[in-house]
């Protein structure tokens, strides 16, 4: 099934199997998302289906002409995670060893694979930034500071980090060319 | 106010969320604006962020589909089983104790009316037999009162029959004696020849041996002894016969009783015990 159209249609017909393959593809992915934003194991689970449900119940509000379908449902997650960890006050820090691990389903080969050479894109992407604008990027989306904050965070002039944002972009931009939806 | 150029350069920023608040307000307003070149440009960005957390992997996620499938679901009609969080199933559970103790409690005040209605019901049911025995006793009262009316009614008539024989003119009166065979009595005869009717009474006359009978008679000059009627004197000794006068036997010459087998006799066969002659 096709990311967006056929399978945002499905869910907005409340189709269980169109949840069911975006859970597939992208729930590991999620969870993994809050749990590197929030440390918290639970937390991460909770927001998981948090942000599953809320896709679920307001995909009628989900707008194609602002980005992919899982651009969304990250979106999402990564809001949650950020408010309850500032919500916290601070995240709480495990090691990864202690998240419960289970088998990935990996009932859709297909879709497997593609999303297998997309995380392999996102992480020559990354790899080909340097330190520096990765952990501007870092610091932008795991921890929601603005470049400002990164700024006063690592001492650095507002417009450099500001710079180095956005060739960071570019530079993953041109990385992800091959899967990207929106050119 | 920022320039097409300097909201463009930006919307990287934005889709990463590292815009402070009031250039992400601007942004956002030109975008409202209808700017569709920024919508795909910041499309675009929203994008290749989404694909960021991917670097991440998910091999070692729990699998929550079924949890997630489960909440999505609608829930089934009937009893479920709802595990609580612990603040909430404690004072739920408190809440739950207070309820028994007060049913109970209630339960106890309601057994405790039951016994007091169940007691009254005995003490009515008590006085309900007390009465109705006590109406029992009132009505044989009153059947023998009404027996007593009768009888005083009954007597009333009688004495009515004879004030109307005493009354009538023409009343003829025969005393009866004791016969040398009896022991002391006396009776008297009163009647009316025009009227047909007679009374007759005795006093001290003794009880009659069993399977025997006083018959009372009138001696006529035409028939002899003519039947008038039989009786057994009261336990004071007092007779009473309402007779009548025979009007085809002729003159009465006298009354007279004897002593009959019971049932009586055409003609007299025992001791004359009595005789009045006219």
């Amino acid at each position: 099934m096709a990311e967006t159209s056929e399978l945002v249609l499905a869910l907005r017909n409340r189709e269980e199997r169109a949840l069911t393959e975006i859970y597939d593809r992208y729930g590991g992915g999620v969870y993994q998302l809050a749990l590197r934003i929030t440390r918290d194991p639970g937390a991460a689970q909770e927001i998981t289906l948090d942000a599953f449900w809320q896709v679920w119940r307001q995909a009628d509000r989900f707008n194609e002409r602002q980005g992919t379908l899982s651009s969304w449902l990250f979106t999402i997650a990564r809001s949650r995670a950020i408010d309850r960890v500032r919500a916290a006050g601070a995240a709480k820090r495990v090691e990864r060893e202690d998240v419960a691990v289970l088998e990935h389903p990996g009932d859709q080969p297909e879709a497997m694979t593609e999303l297998a050479e997309r995380q392999r894109l996102v992480r020559e992407a990354l790899a080909a930034l340097t330190p520096a604008q990765r952990a501007a990027l870092e610091l932008a989306y795991y921890e929601g500071l603005s470049h400002s904050q990164i700024a006063a965070r690592l001492g650095e002039p507002l417009g450099t980090v500001k710079t180095r944002i956005r060739q960071a972009m570019t530079t993953m931009r041109r990385s992800l060319a091959p899967v990207l939806a929106v050119p | 106010m920022m320039t097409h150029e300097e909201i463009q350069a930006d919307l990287s920023l934005l889709a990463l969320g590292a815009l402070d608040a009031d250039e992400r307000r601007a942004i956002e307003e030109h975008l409202r604006a209808g700017c569709q070149a920024c919508e795909r440009e910041l499309a675009s960005w929203n994008e290749i962020v989404g694909l960021m957390p991917l670097e991440l992997g998910d091999a070692a996620s729990p699998n929550l589909k079924s949890a997630l499938l489960a909440r999505v679901r609608p829930a089934p009609v009937g009893a479920k089983v709802i595990r609580l969080p612990r603040w909430v199933a404690v004072p739920l559970a408190a809440a739950a104790a207070l309820l028994i103790a007060v049913g109970v409690s209630h339960d106890a005040r309601l057994r405790g009316d039951l016994d007091a209605q169940r007691e009254s019901a005995d003490r009515l049911r008590a006085e309900l037999d007390g009465a109705q025995g006590e109406l029992k006793r009132i009505g044989r009262l009153l059947a023998e009162r009404e027996q007593d009316v009768a009888s005083l009614r009954a007597a009333l008539a009688s004495a009515e029959e004879s004030l109307t024989l005493l009354q009538a003119p023409g009343l003829r009166l025969v005393r009866l004696k004791e016969t040398p065979e009896a022991r002391p009595a006396e009776g008297h005869v009163l009647f009316n020849p025009e009227g047909g009717r007679a009374l007759f009474y005795g006093f001290e006359l003794p009880p009659v041996p069993a399977g025997k009978t006083y018959e009372l008679w009138w001696i006529t000059d035409k028939q002899g002894p003519i039947n008038a009627g039989l009786f057994h004197p009261d336990e004071r000794g007092l007779s009473r016969v309402d007779t009548s006068v025979p009007t085809t036997a002729g003159a009465i010459q006298a009354a007279a009783v004897t002593i009959e087998p019971a049932g009586g006799t055409p003609k007299p066969t025992g001791p004359m015990v009595l005789l009045g002659k006219s």
